[in-house]
């Protein structure tokens, strides 16, 4: 895996475990820290992240 | 080598932007930084600081008018006749129907809108499912939590098949002796508090959660569930009354069963409408909270003009700084307003602030206290672990203690 897919899934990775933890804190919804929208928009971004490091990896393994 | 690292290297770099985002949409809705963007967004000094130009020339004389306890009870009871057509508190209002346990026997359905359960349900439901959520396909969610001995629906019906309440009525196994009435507002449902209520009752109080007329199980969606029965009818046909009466019928049932030593009341929004006009009419409520609402009339601006609709006739009564001192009239009553100065949504910036010391001293004349504290730990409209900590103080510490 190259140096930038490693940044990427770490980053990725923090920010879907941020997101999550802190949507849930004090209750999720209306009570945790992050709003279900920005979890959702958090999701999103780090499932796109894990998509392109997967077709990466994928790709990788194909012509090597 | 150099055909892979072609194909391979822009779908590398395209998940480290993605990571990026990922970690830039955290910070962009995070509480705390989201409060940072607000204040350094262009025009934030003006909308979030600066006192708007008809906040500063308010007539508080006339909007403050009541100095003694007999003229409060006397615009209290024009009140009361305005909003339920008789000249004293209907004590003897009751829900029409009880449906005991509803966590242990639903009854029937019309249709689950949005089955997914609680802690799916923002994700997966439609807005219009959202605001449809009922007791009935809810309950089975709330049934194990701690503490909780049964939820009981109470339900009437007002005009034939049109005007309708339903309120969850939460029992505690162990009663600490207190009771809330929660009164949630507009495009939402109290289930969207099902955390608070859950942690409420694990604490031991006693919970009447509500919604407003037209949301959740306040409408005649299910036919055959909420508005079967003759409706109640004459002086109750009308919308003032759908607005007002579940807060006293709540109460109303809640005293038929036990007594309270605290009976505080909590609303958001527009809740925080219906919790104001609530308090003043009844005087029951030790401590009232309106919650990220409730501003002078002359005041609204923008979508907050739609809270004019629930007060409608009640303001040439009393206005809506005369409801607030209704509302902590005597020694053991308090009110206090809490505003989320960067509320993205409404009711947001200073402008309380160019009235309060006049609402706490003319409060404090009859007797009652009277505060108004600014949440600036968020950007949202919600009640936030801030303003909890100190509804709870204030419910746990009555009527003196102070944060």
């Amino acid at each position: 895996m190259s140096v930038p897919a490693r940044i990427a899934l770490v980053l990725a990775l923090a920010a879907l475990i941020a997101a999550v933890a802190l949507w849930w804190s004090g209750g999720a919804w209306q009570y945790g820290a992050l709003p279900t929208r920005g979890l959702v928009r958090a999701a999103a971004f780090a499932l796109g992240a894990f998509c392109c490091i997967g077709v990466s990896a994928w790709i990788r393994q194909r012509l090597s | 080598m150099r055909r892979s690292s072609f194909l391979i290297r822009p779908f590398d770099y395209l998940g480290l932007l993605f990571g990026i985002a990922a970690i830039l949409a955290v910070l962009y809705y995070w509480d705390p930084t989201r409060v940072m963007i607000k204040r350094l967004a262009p025009g934030a000094e003006t909308r979030f600081e600066q006192m708007p130009k008809g906040a500063t020339d308010l007539a508080l004389a006339d909007l403050l008018t009541l100095n003694e306890a007999a003229a409060v009870d006397m615009r209290r009871r024009t009140l009361i006749n305005k909003v339920f057509g008789v000249s004293g508190l209907p004590l003897d209002l009751m829900p029409q129907r009880i449906i005991r346990d509803v966590e242990k026997t639903p009854g029937a359905v019309k249709k689950c809108l949005s089955p997914t359960g609680p802690s799916l349900v923002h994700l997966w439901s439609r807005m219009d499912t959202i605001i449809m959520r009922g007791i009935g396909c809810e309950a089975r969610f709330y049934r194990d939590w701690r503490n909780l001995a049964g939820i009981d629906e109470l339900t009437g019906h007002m005009q034939n098949r049109w005007r309708n309440y339903a309120i969850a009525y939460f029992r505690p196994v162990q009663a600490n002796g207190r009771l809330i009435l929660y009164q949630q507002g507009l495009a939402a449902t109290y289930h969207d508090q099902h955390r608070l209520i859950e942690a409420w009752v694990a604490e031991g109080y006693t919970v009447a959660a509500m919604n407003m007329p037209g949301y959740g199980d306040n409408t005649c969606y299910d036919l055959e569930r909420y508005c079967a029965d003759p409706p109640m009818g004459g002086i109750y046909d009308k919308e003032l009354v759908q607005n007002f009466a579940p807060p006293v019928i709540a109460l109303n049932h809640a005293m038929a069963q036990t007594s309270f030593e605290r009976i505080a009341m909590v609303g958001v929004s527009s809740g925080a409408w219906v919790t104001l006009v609530a308090a003043a009419l009844d005087p029951r409520i030790d401590l009232s909270v309106p919650v990220a609402g409730v501003l002078p009339l002359s005041l609204l601006q923008g979508k907050e003009e739609s809270a004019r609709g629930i007060v409608v006739g009640l303001t040439d009564i009393a206005s809506v700084l005369d409801l607030a001192v209704m509302g902590a009239d005597r020694p053991g009553r308090r009110q206090i307003q809490i505003f989320n100065r960067f509320d993205r949504c409404c009711f947001y910036g200073p402008r309380p602030e160019s009235y309060a010391g006049d609402l706490q001293r003319s409060a404090a004349v009859l007797g009652g206290r009277l505060d108004l504290l600014f949440d600036e730990s968020h950007a949202r409209h919600k009640i936030s672990d801030w303003a909890l900590r100190r509804i709870m103080a204030a419910i746990d510490g009555g009527a003196g203690r102070a944060e």
